[in-house]
């Protein structure tokens, strides 16, 4: 029996008011399971951005509940979520966000410098990632100097270097070419994921669809009941 | 003048004159009414005044002249640096300040090197004849013109003056004397404002600032606050503006608003640390370039610590800026871009 990582029960959230109501999630129940890489897909405008949102605790539900490993998120105060985000949840932004007057290695170390890891400790973590990831000769160098893939890799690893128990990564593939992505989605599938991290992708690229345990496919707000075990 | 000066405890002027650029002159007759005062060691008369001199190649400046005792030679300084005070018994004989001999009053030679003043040039103070003498270290000043030093006799004689040729009257009190109490005897007389070294020097001060210096000076350190303040303000506001992306990323990964008042806090103390340090630099190499004129170039501590105080002002302001634009950061720009 899988433990559930993300718990969504009933969870739904609309943007303006009025005329301009727009109802983006409608009553989501969902579960993510540890050890499973899930996929979350959809046309634009499904929700899918709205749901990633909120599991990573960016925006908060009108209504619902959200329980990230067991724990209510809603109840949490400011620095208790922040402490949580800190902790166990990894974000890889479809725009990676890599900031460019740090090198890969510190770029790496930021989740670790903010959790109040001292430097030397962050920067060793950061070459075992990076080792771990063939990148280690490119440690000192400026984000910008890298391939997209290579990006997309150091934004994995930074999302994962504090051991985070829930890694979502937005749209991981939809900047790569066939190659590169499909080596993102083996790195994830068979070295990020294992039996204690869930994976959770929103993306809408066929091609990452293989490597899904689960795809759950949203549309109009909702999951659509013939979400499948690929 | 007081600080080449230090041996006369009080100074007896006009009660027009205010400092020694404001100097109304007196009858003769006084310095011996001053000697007759009790207690009075000593008195010697002092004059000093602003007159034209051309140099042999014909430079022309305006000179701080000062006519000191011709018997005593009190209010020479006391640091020759090249020649003798004796020297100056001779007719039109000067003394010069070392800086403007090197300075303001050295000529051109026709190969383009630069001659300094020397003893034995001649000068032409105020159309009379006078001859470098000595060359002497003073204490450097506010104002740039050349210090010359002479008798007063011979002061006298490039003046014209004849009658109320004191200037002011540098006086000693005999030791363990009440110097108050000896000033107000001699404040007494009419015509006759004494001070003690101290007071003179705050009335100097005094009418230093009314002479709207302050204000000049006070108008500059306004202006350099606004200025420094517009521009870093503006150029850390832009920088966190560019950044506000990754402030975003910080606070979506776990990171609270007091790290980031850190982070904002620290980023502006270091680049105004950085600027202070540039800034002191710049001024001490400035007093390096000017430590061989007549300008004085003081540093105190004081504005050491005043300097440290505003740039610390401008860093927490320019940062407060940042820091409410930054709370203001919404992670959920990052999503879906």
């Amino acid at each position: 029996m899988k433990n559930i990582a993300i718990q969504c029960k009933g969870i739904s959230k609309h943007y303006g008011e009025n005329d301009q109501r727009v109802e983006a999630l409608k009553g989501i129940d969902l579960d993510v399971y540890q050890g499973d890489l899930t996929l979350l897909v959809g046309p634009s405008g499904s929700g899918k951005t709205t749901l990633l949102s909120i599991i990573t605790t960016i925006l908060t539900p009108d209504q619902g509940d959200l329980l990230l490993l067991g724990q209510e998120i809603r109840n949490m105060s400011e620095t208790k979520r922040a402490e949580f985000c800190r902790t166990h949840l990894g974000i890889v932004f479809q725009s990676l966000f890599l900031i460019p007057t740090l090198t890969v290695a510190e770029n790496i170390t930021l989740p670790l410098i903010l959790a109040g890891l001292n430097q030397q400790v962050a920067l060793n973590k950061a070459m075992e990632l990076l080792d771990w990831m063939h990148l280690a000769h490119r440690s000192k160098a400026s984000p910008h100097s890298l391939s997209k893939g290579q990006q997309q890799r150091i934004a994995i690893a930074r999302a994962m270097v504090n051991d985070s128990k829930i890694l979502v990564c937005d749209e991981p593939t939809s900047a790569l070419d066939q190659a590169s992505g499909l080596e993102i989605m083996a790195l994830l599938r068979e070295k990020v994921l294992h039996s204690l991290r869930a994976v959770f992708v929103v993306t809408h690229d066929h091609r990452t669809f293989p490597f899904a345990d689960r795809m759950i496919h949203m549309n109009d707000g909702q999951i659509v009941p013939s979400t499948t075990s690929p | 003048m007081l600080t080449d000066m230090p041996s006369p405890t009080i100074w007896v002027m006009d009660p027009a004159t205010e400092s020694d650029d404001r100097v109304r002159g007196m009858p003769n007759e006084n310095l011996d009414l001053v000697r007759s005062v009790p207690e009075i060691e000593w008195a010697v008369p002092i004059n000093v005044m602003y007159i034209p001199l051309v140099t042999h190649a014909g430079i022309f400046q305006l000179a701080q002249v000062y006519g000191i005792d011709d018997a005593t030679f009190i209010g020479v300084p006391n640091e020759m640096v090249e020649g003798s005070v004796r020297d100056l018994r001779r007719e039109g004989g000067v003394i010069v300040d070392v800086y403007s001999a090197h300075s303001s009053l050295a000529s051109r030679l026709p190969n383009g090197t630069k001659r300094a003043l020397q003893i034995g040039d001649e000068l032409e103070i105020n159309d009379h004849r006078a001859v470098v003498v000595g060359i002497c270290e003073i204490t450097q000043g506010f104002y740039p013109q050349p210090i010359i030093f002479t008798t007063l006799s011979e002061f006298n004689r490039f003046t014209s003056f004849t009658v109320n040729s004191l200037g002011f009257i540098a006086a000693k009190t005999l030791p363990g004397a009440n110097v108050d109490e000896v000033c107000s005897r001699l404040r007494a007389y009419p015509g006759l404002n004494a001070l003690t070294t101290e007071q003179f020097k705050w009335r100097m001060i005094k009418t230093f600032l009314e002479t709207g210096i302050l204000i000049n000076f006070g108008l500059s350190v306004a202006l350099g606050f606004i200025v420094g303040f517009s521009i870093a303000g503006q150029i850390f506001y832009i920088m966190t503006l560019q950044n506000l992306s990754y402030y975003a990323l910080i606070k979506a990964i776990g990171g609270t608003e007091k790290m980031m008042m850190q982070m904002i806090l620290s980023q502006a103390l270091a680049v105004g640390t950085m600027g202070f340090f540039l800034g002191i630099g710049a001024t001490i190499l400035w007093g390096l370039a000017i430590r061989k004129t007549t300008l004085a170039f003081l540093f105190p501590w004081e504005l050491l610590g005043f300097t440290a105080l505003l740039i610390l002002v401008i860093c927490v302001l320019t940062a407060g800026f940042s820091i409410r634009k930054v709370f203001r950061a919404d992670p959920k720009t990052l999503m879906g871009n």
